[in-house]
């Protein structure tokens, strides 16, 4: 299975069906397809800086549905109180109940902010998170 | 999944109750809209909030409804005070986003010729977009409190407007019950520094003139002339409330399960009333809600600033004139007839605002004998509407209406349909002048991705829920 994420057409708000081989990858591409809400093109071109800072982000959950649910919101989170954006994801540990991420954030300069879409909320609405025959799949709904 | 939903009479339609559903749903809409109300999930989401316990009569939706997640946006929902529940996504992430219209002493003819000046002083006063901070000096932990417990009133006493404004917001700017214990320390820390700041997504300051007065009585009473400058404030609680949201359906999913109910869709995680956990999350989203009246009050005040450095003007001839103040998204007890007794109920309002009719006493004096004045944003491009709540709105919507134009188009085809054209030229042409912090957030929220506002108020109108009282043209607005 290719690796990857595509938007949902909702409504109100934006979505994501994300596609990948492995839980840690799924979880990795639906943090990467949360930035790319938020800052499309302009996210995905930056890069990781020698002043930029690290943050462990560790999270655990009951099912994978949860975990990649409170991994979002804590991305989330953690990116609003430190006005950071994540550059770069190294996976840690992921079990289907824990996961562990270092990341590398770089500040959120006025410019990208200016490009960027806020993302309120990472709802429970529709999510899922499914082992099929040749890989992970989920599906999740934000608030904008 | 295809509803069956049939027609009631011109502007009301009834989904039966199938299933586990314990009440029907009842969504009022043209035929036209209802052609378009079909094409997404929205119905299917009337149909689920009518499973949650102790709801009361209908699950209703107004004509602005589209899809949203666990309730429709344009949702409401009355749950019986004793053995009902509360869903904290019946309120959603921004709880009390809601909206403000002031009126002012200026008219068209003193605005338009600065306008540009205007719309540019205002987005330097109010701080707007993703992060936006910092609209006034960082509040303590004591401060915070003190906002989420007093609401408006904080914000007069810091002399951000005048004690008086409290009297024309929804419950005088102040849920009382409003509890900093039950929040957890997360809200605290996204909400620190963004009071007084607009955000982003749709939420919006809009400079308009009142274009039209189809209710003389009314708009006189409210303080509106033809021609004469308002100024719409459309925002909430920041993420002071949205935390607050996420945390307490966390809270509310376990309490789902613990209390053995079913629901078809999470994010409708529940919670009695009466449970522990009913109880903290009320609390908690009172401090949310005291927080978006005090934010409205700071903008209010930032806004007046604008106004006077932009007009050399004093406080007295720019005349800022506090009409009223609602909530979009809340939760909140109220009292209704229903079926020929009066009962208490916990009101949700998901994307729908309160809409009394006259005589109520929580109307204010000024305006009782005429009813609760409604305001309903358009899209920035063509108009936005005051309308007034009736009797008839308390004996079908347990005194709730339309919130604002809804959404018939997603980001994602907003995006596409504005790709190669330029919004903020197109917009200056039909005479609005617009400053965002992104370009982006100008496509997204392009007028045509919203419904024509004036076909729902009109839906309203016909079904008699609300009147017109007069609609406004707008001349300038900023954005996130």
């Amino acid at each position: 299975m290719i690796n990857g994420f595509e938007e949902i057409d909702h409504t109100a708000d934006v979505g994501l069906r994300v596609f990948a081989c492995s839980l840690d990858e799924l979880v990795m591409q639906a943090a990467r397809g949360m930035l790319h809400l938020m800052l499309e093109d302009a996210g995905s071109a930056l890069q990781v800086t020698a002043d930029g800072e690290k943050l462990q982000i560790a999270v655990e959950a009951e099912t994978p549905d949860e975990l990649l649910h409170v991994w979002l919101s804590e991305l989330l989170f953690q990116m609003t109180v430190t006005g950071t954006f994540p550059v770069d994801f190294t996976v840690e540990t992921c079990t289907p109940s824990e996961l562990r991420v270092l990341i590398d954030l770089v500040p959120l300069t006025k410019d990208m902010a200016a490009a960027a879409t806020e993302i309120k909320a990472v709802t429970w609405h529709g999510l899922s998170v499914e082992q099929t025959a040749d890989g992970w799949q989920a599906q999740v709904i934000f608030d904008t | 999944m295809s509803m069956q939903i049939r027609q009631i009479n011109d502007t009301l339609w009834e989904i039966p109750k199938t299933g586990g559903m314990r009440v029907p749903g009842r969504v009022y809409a043209s035929r036209s809209m209802m052609e378009h109300i079909r094409e997404d999930k929205s119905l299917e989401q009337v149909a689920n909030v009518a499973h949650l316990p102790g709801i009361v009569k209908y699950s209703l939706a107004m004509p602005d409804i589209h899809w949203g997640y666990g309730f429709p946006i344009g949702g409401v929902c009355a749950t019986h005070a004793e053995d009902g529940v509360i869903s904290p996504g019946g309120v959603g992430y921004d709880i009390n986003c809601g909206v403000r219209l002031v009126g002012t002493a200026l008219s068209a003819k003193d605005v338009r010729p600065r306008i540009r000046h205007l719309v540019s002083s205002l987005f330097s006063h109010v701080p707007t977009g993703v992060g936006a901070s910092k609209a006034i000096s960082k509040l303590s932990r004591k401060e915070l409190h003190d906002v989420a417990v007093q609401g408006a009133a904080w914000a007069t006493k810091r002399g951000f407007g005048s004690a008086a404004h409290t009297d024309f917001i929804e419950e005088n700017g102040c849920l009382a019950g409003a509890d900093p214990s039950a929040v957890d320390e997360r809200p605290w820390q996204r909400g620190a520094d963004q009071l007084g700041t607009l955000g982003s997504g749709n939420h919006f300051l809009e400079i308009g003139c009142v274009e039209e007065i189809y209710h003389p009585e009314a708009a006189e009473r409210f303080g509106l002339r033809q021609d004469g400058i308002v100024v719409l404030i459309h925002c909430g609680s920041r993420g002071f409330g949205y935390q607050i949201c996420d945390d307490y359906l966390k809270v509310t999913i376990q309490a789902t399960q613990k209390y053995g109910i079913t629901i078809p869709d999470r994010q409708l995680a529940c919670a009695p009333l009466k449970s522990a956990e009913g109880r903290a999350y009320i609390g908690a989203m009172r401090c949310a809600a005291n927080y978006a009246f005090a934010n409205r009050q700071v903008i209010m005040h930032l806004a007046e600033q604008a106004f006077m450095e932009t007009f050399s003007l004093s406080q007295r001839e720019v005349g800022f004139n506090l009409v009223y103040d609602i909530c979009h998204n809340i939760a909140k007890f109220e009292t209704h007839d229903v079926d020929g007794r009066k009962l208490d109920v916990c009101m949700h309002r998901k994307g729908a605002t309160r809409a009394f009719g006259p005589g109520h006493p929580d109307i204010p004096a000024k305006y009782r004998s005429i009813g609760q004045p409604v305001l309903i944003p358009g899209d920035m491009g063509r108009y936005s509407f005051l309308t007034v709540g009736t009797d008839r709105a308390m004996k079908e919507t347990f005194g709730s209406s339309c919130h604002g134009a809804g959404r018939h188009m997603s980001r994602k085809k907003a995006m596409a349909a504005s790709k190669g054209r330029n919004m903020i030229q197109e917009l200056h042409e039909r005479g609005v002048e617009i400053q965002a912090t992104g370009t982006r957030t100008i496509a997204e929220e392009m007028p045509h991705a919203y419904k024509d506002v004036a076909d729902v108020v009109n839906v309203m109108h016909d079904a008699g829920i609300t009147l017109k009282v007069a609609k406004f043209k707008p001349l300038g607005v900023i954005k996130g």
